[in-house]
């Protein structure tokens, strides 16, 4: 976005203000309201919103905003666990590969860009076709998904610091590779490793609603935000609700998220704010 | 130019076969194979012996792939372990309607995308360029296939106006086609446009901060003629690349789109496949998915070479 400093900062807050509400809502909500996500009542189908169920129940009679909460911390979790697995993935290699260089790297180098070309969903469907759908391979698809994108641009920031003096002068005095890594790398690639980081919190919110979309994420009856849409599929034209619900709480904090990442990228980087964004 | 191209195109094949590497060790490399999914713990020993020779998985795994391949180069991807189909024609019979879903929708972002972008980058900070950005930035936050949710609810739920889904080949009613590709192209488009009006935005804005461009406003040229004939001509070469890169966005879109609105294309035989677990429509789709977004990118990057000597000459 356009807007200068401050009020780049003032989005982020809004941004932190948003999630925050959410995560909160995700952790005390299914107490709060402590009515059991999967409990099946038949007698109570599709029903709309009333004192009893706030949002209305599903087509198994089971109450959306329980399984809409229950499912905010499924799909943050899942969210949570594979961005930190692709940082990890991500950073491994892109250190490895821009810092020792040589054939590694240039093997590495390939790899990245054969992923880089394939859109990262089809590569996590393609890793939940090898492994079958559960909460487990949900996060391994959408790290798998990331951690190319994540490694190329570690690796370019690990070759600009590598040959910088501070890094030389280690190397003089004698520093093991580890100690190098360590000490010097790592702390100068750090905020680029926030940003990017951040960065993937909305994309794997997004892929997780995909995959659960697709039915080829969170099985039933465990409830997420993308097997809620999933189950709504059908009953779209009858039921919207049970689509527009959960729909809407995947792009509110999506939203949230990029507004919290945008900002971080600007506080990093005083041009962008003029600059405008980037890609 | 040519020079340059010989050496894309050679730098494409290691890729192509790393590629192929992918789809076909990826799915086998893990426990099981593809007769114990298709029986289950419950197949009988014998049964499962008879039917791994019969599509030779009791061969060496390089043997297999070696035999895979050569037959995917003549289009032949074997036959489907779940419904006995051949899956060439399988695949052959669903690619018409991704690619005319794809080509419709690009056509609708390109249209939104180009010219928004360009509008937002030549009045940077003004009242159009932030409405836009925001709209855009909101659009960046939706997945296509919530967008398509709204719509169908909008427009097929409420307002009555176009059917929630199907398909007819456009040989048999050009019209009925038409009218149902609409909703799942509109879609598509303006979800992705966000991305592209963002990049093209700011490589406008970059392009207005060259000095040739400060030296035509100077000479008094009226802004239209400065936004076609200066800034959108510069900036044609870096839109080519990244509407590579965009091209297999749509193609990932796609997926989701052709489920929502149960548009017969690749994507069906795609999800339907990981679901059974149906390895050689998986691997064969991998690879056919995989290539088109190789070959695509290459496309751009010598479109972008052809039109921006810097590229071939670097």
């Amino acid at each position: 976005m356009t807007f200068p400093a401050s009020s780049q900062s003032l989005d982020a807050r809004i941004g932190v203000g948003i999630l925050g509400l959410i995560v909160v809502a995700a952790v005390a909500g299914p107490v709060l309201i402590g009515i059991d996500p999967n409990s099946i009542d038949v007698t109570a189908r599709m029903q709309s919103p009333s004192a009893e169920h706030l949002l209305g129940t599903d087509s198994l009679g089971r109450d959306l905003l329980a399984r809409l909460l229950q499912g905010a911390r499924v799909s943050l979790m899942i969210c949570l666990a594979a961005v930190t697995l692709a940082t990890l993935i991500g950073s491994l290699i892109g250190i490895v590969s821009g810092y020792i260089g040589g054939v590694v790297d240039l093997f590495a180098a390939r790899l990245i860009d054969l992923f880089f070309a394939i859109p990262t969903l089809l590569v996590a469907i393609a890793v939940v076709a090898a492994l079958g759908p559960s909460i487990l391979t949900t996060i391994v698809a959408i790290a798998t998904a990331y951690s190319p994108t994540y490694a190329r641009v570690i690796r370019g920031a690990v070759v600009s610091v590598r040959d910088r003096p501070f890094v030389e002068s280690s190397r003089v005095a004698g520093a093991s590779t580890s100690r190098i890594l360590r000490l010097d790398i790592v702390p100068a690639i750090r905020p680029v490793m926030i940003v990017q980081s951040t960065a993937l919190v909305g994309a794997a919110l997004i892929d997780e609603a995909a995959l659960g979309f697709l039915g080829l994420g969170v099985q039933p009856p465990t409830s997420s935000w993308g097997s809620l849409l999933s189950a709504s599929r059908d009953v779209l034209l009858f039921h919207p609700g049970l689509a527009l619900i959960p729909g809407l709480a995947v792009v509110v904090t999506v939203i949230a998220s990029n507004l919290i990442g945008e900002g971080i990228r600007a506080a990093g980087d005083p041009r962008l704010a003029q600059r405008g964004a980037e890609a | 130019m040519l020079r340059y191209a010989a050496i894309r195109i050679a730098t494409t094949v290691p890729l192509l076969v790393a590629l192929s590497v992918i789809a076909f060790f990826g799915i086998r490399l893990l426990p099981g194979d593809p007769i114990g999914a298709m029986l289950g713990i419950a197949g009988n020993p014998e049964l499962v012996d008879k039917l791994r020779h019969r599509y030779g998985f009791d061969l060496p795994l390089l043997q297999q792939y070696v035999i895979w391949l050569a037959a995917a180069l003549r289009g032949d991807f074997g036959v489907s372990v779940s419904s006995q189909q051949e899956i060439g024609p399988l695949i052959a019979q669903r690619f018409p309607a991704t690619i005319e879903l794809m080509l419709a929708s690009f056509l609708i972002a390109v249209g939104i995308a180009i010219p928004g972008g360009i509008v937002a980058g030549m009045n940077e900070g003004g009242r159009i360029d932030r409405t836009l950005s925001l709209l855009s930035f909101i659009g960046l936050g939706i997945p296509s296939f919530f967008l398509g949710m709204l719509f169908i609810v909008v427009f097929s739920l409420w307002l009555r106006v176009v059917p929630a889904g199907g398909y007819q080949a456009f040989a048999a009613d050009p019209v009925e086609n038409l009218r149902l590709l609409l909703m799942p192209a509109a879609v598509m488009g303006i979800a992705s446009a966000p991305y592209l009006l963002r990049l093209t935005r700011s490589e406008v804005i970059s392009i207005r901060r060259e000095p040739f461009v400060a030296y035509a406003f100077a000479r008094g040229l009226r802004a239209r003629t400065i936004q076609v004939r200066y800034i959108l001509r510069a900036a044609l070469p870096a839109l080519m690349s990244v509407l590579g890169l965009y091209i297999g966005l749509l193609l990932a879109g796609s997926i989701t789109i052709e489920i929502l609105f149960t548009w017969p294309g690749m994507a069906r035989l795609f999800v339907g496949a990981v679901a059974q677990r149906d390895y050689a429509i998986v691997q064969a789709l991998i690879l056919l998915y995989g290539c088109l977004f190789v070959v695509i990118n290459l496309a751009a990057e010598l479109a972008q070479a052809a039109l921006d000597p810097r590229v071939r000459l670097r």
